[in-house]
């Protein structure tokens, strides 16, 4: 039997990674038996994909306000993993080789008249819930300034991403394929329209969205919102009534550990000892 | 052009996926610029570009940049990139170059598919070009690094005198601190995916029982009668909430509690 290299997309490389890691190639060739066996085409996404979800702790659904955004950022990604190519590849049926999809072919995508279409997923993701609220008055905080407003949106939406990500419990492809999806959305097109203002690219060329010099200390301020927010969250929490003594207490310890926090940090703040660079 | 199919173990096809996330594109393209020498021109108008393969000294820069982030643990740091250094070894990462194909840049001569084959499990070669290495484990790895690592050696006498001359005891030690610190340092420490997966596929493979004797600089004259320790009651575990002789490695081996 001869064995045929097939072109594949980051994605699609990138879930093969994960999937001989995780020791998915038994899992394919025992579905491929079964397609032998009962003569039934095999849906090579349903089998793969249901691996990812039985052997991933929850990411999404712990956060029912940022959940979603991420969970829809992390979607986009998986629908373009070419799962055929997947299942051959782990068979050793077909091999694959790096060819990734060039400009044009992603302006060929359905784009909904947007930049990219991860701009226009997390703008509806965005637009469609509480997040609309809290993202106009971070544009607010900026003055309406688009570059930092981009900077700050793009800094919101990378810290906020699930703590989980970052745990070995967590496949390393949630974080990949969340990071890959944030790298492509238009901040600046995001900016404008939060701010419901026209978006002109050749205005968003002259801005330079990556200019550091604020970024330390919109990270900072972000720092301290996120301490506030979980100050002001697990307090209320504690207060739930359906909640156990024991849960209580431990919703209002970490209140104030992030109460403890964000006072030692304003501290740091008014002492300049913020940064690394003040470490001597 | 016919992509010639090849298998990849493991390892090789985790770098490969992490580089495909990579900006390879302009890596090739300032490189072009850097070394104009290394990328033929058309030697007559009519004829097309010549495509080379990508450059593997290329993947070999990117491996060795990600390689930094381990370099904030002072401590096992060292230790840590020696063991994903010898996991490296088994990656073909010429394989890796020649399936690369960039857009009028690159042309893939190969492609990859899963191979569990013993073949494909041999330390990465081509035409007698070798990644050979002279360690024999991941044992000989580990110790290379951190028997020397001046922080370490007050970590080592600690351990002795704990153990005395219990093999087994070290061992335990070893695989519990290393099970929780890892997981630790994970979280802690500015490393690409492949970087960790490496890692654990190093810690899941080490002998512990042969790095506690040259820890403990003995060879055990009892039957081995100890049983594995499962990283479910490791990972993710606050220190207190771990098992009593795994908070004693912790407070012997790392900074975390020792004075």
């Amino acid at each position: 039997m001869s064995i045929h290299g097939m072109m594949a997309n980051t994605e699609t490389l990138l879930f093969l990674g994960w999937a001989a890691s995780a020791g998915l190639q038994k899992t394919a060739i025992e579905a491929q038996e079964e397609v032998v066996r009962t003569r039934r085409p095999c849906d090579e996404k349903t089998v793969l994909s249901a691996q990812l979800t039985f052997s991933s702790p929850p990411v999404f659904e712990l956060d029912s306000v940022y959940g979603p955004v991420y969970e829809a950022l992390f979607s986009y990604r998986l629908d373009r993993v070419e799962f055929n190519l997947v299942g051959w590849a782990l068979r050793g049926f077909n091999a694959v080789y790096l060819k990734p999809e060039g400009g044009s072919q992603r302006i060929a995508d359905d784009t909904d008249g947007y930049s990219t279409p991860e701009t226009g997923l997390l703008w509806e993701q965005i637009s469609e819930s509480r997040l609309l609220l809290k993202t106009k008055r971070l544009m607010r905080d900026c003055r309406r300034d688009l570059r930092r407003g981009a900077q700050a949106l793009r800094l919101h939406f990378t810290m906020r991403a699930p703590l989980i990500l970052r745990t070995p419990e967590c496949p390393f492809i949630f974080q990949e394929f969340i990071s890959m999806s944030l790298a492509a959305v238009n901040w600046i097109e995001l900016s404008c329209l939060v701010l419901d203002i026209p978006y002109d690219p050749q205005d968003a060329a002259t801005i330079d969205e990556d200019a550091t010099g604020e970024d330390e200390a919109m990270q900072l301020a972000l720092l301290k919102e996120m301490l506030w927010t979980n100050y002001a969250s697990f307090g209320e929490l504690s207060q739930v009534p359906i909640f156990s003594q024991e849960v209580v207490n431990h919703c209002l310890t970490i209140s104030e550990h992030c109460q403890d926090a964000y006072e030692g940090i304003r501290d740091l703040e008014e002492a300049s000892a913020v940064y690394k660079r003040h470490e001597k | 052009m016919n992509k010639h199919p090849h298998g990849a173990n493991g390892e090789t096809l985790l770098l490969f996926s992490w580089l495909c996330t990579q900006d390879l594109t302009t890596q090739w393209r300032n490189d072009q610029q850097a070394r104009p020498w290394k990328y033929p021109v058309r030697a007559q108008p009519w004829q097309e570009q010549h495509l080379t393969v990508f450059p593997e000294e290329l993947i070999h820069q990117h491996v060795t940049d990600a390689l930094q982030g381990l370099h904030a643990d002072p401590l096992y740091g060292p230790a840590f990139e020696a063991l994903v250094r010898y996991r490296l070894v088994f990656v073909d990462i010429d394989r890796i170059a020649w399936s690369i194909e960039l857009h009028e840049q690159t042309a893939a001569m190969c492609a990859l598919y899963y191979a569990t084959d013993p073949y494909y499990s041999q330390p990465g070669d081509y035409a007698g070009r070798h990644q050979t290495t002279e360690l024999a484990d991941e044992v000989d790895a580990f110790w290379q690094a951190a028997s020397s690592h001046e922080p370490l050696v007050q970590r080592w006498k600690w351990l002795r005198e704990t153990c005395g001359g219990d093999v087994c005891l070290a061992a335990r030690y070893l695989q519990a601190f290393f099970l929780w610190y890892a997981d630790h340092a994970r979280r802690k420490l500015q490393a690409p995916f492949f970087v960790w997966e490496l890692l654990t596929i190093s810690l899941k493979k080490m002998d512990w029982h042969a790095l506690a004797s040259r820890i403990l600089n003995t060879i055990s004259t009892e039957p081995c009668i100890c049983s594995p320790l499962q990283a479910g009651d490791f990972l993710g575990k606050p220190v207190v909430a771990l098992p009593d002789f795994a908070i004693r490695a912790i407070t012997i081996l790392s900074n975390e509690f020792s004075s």
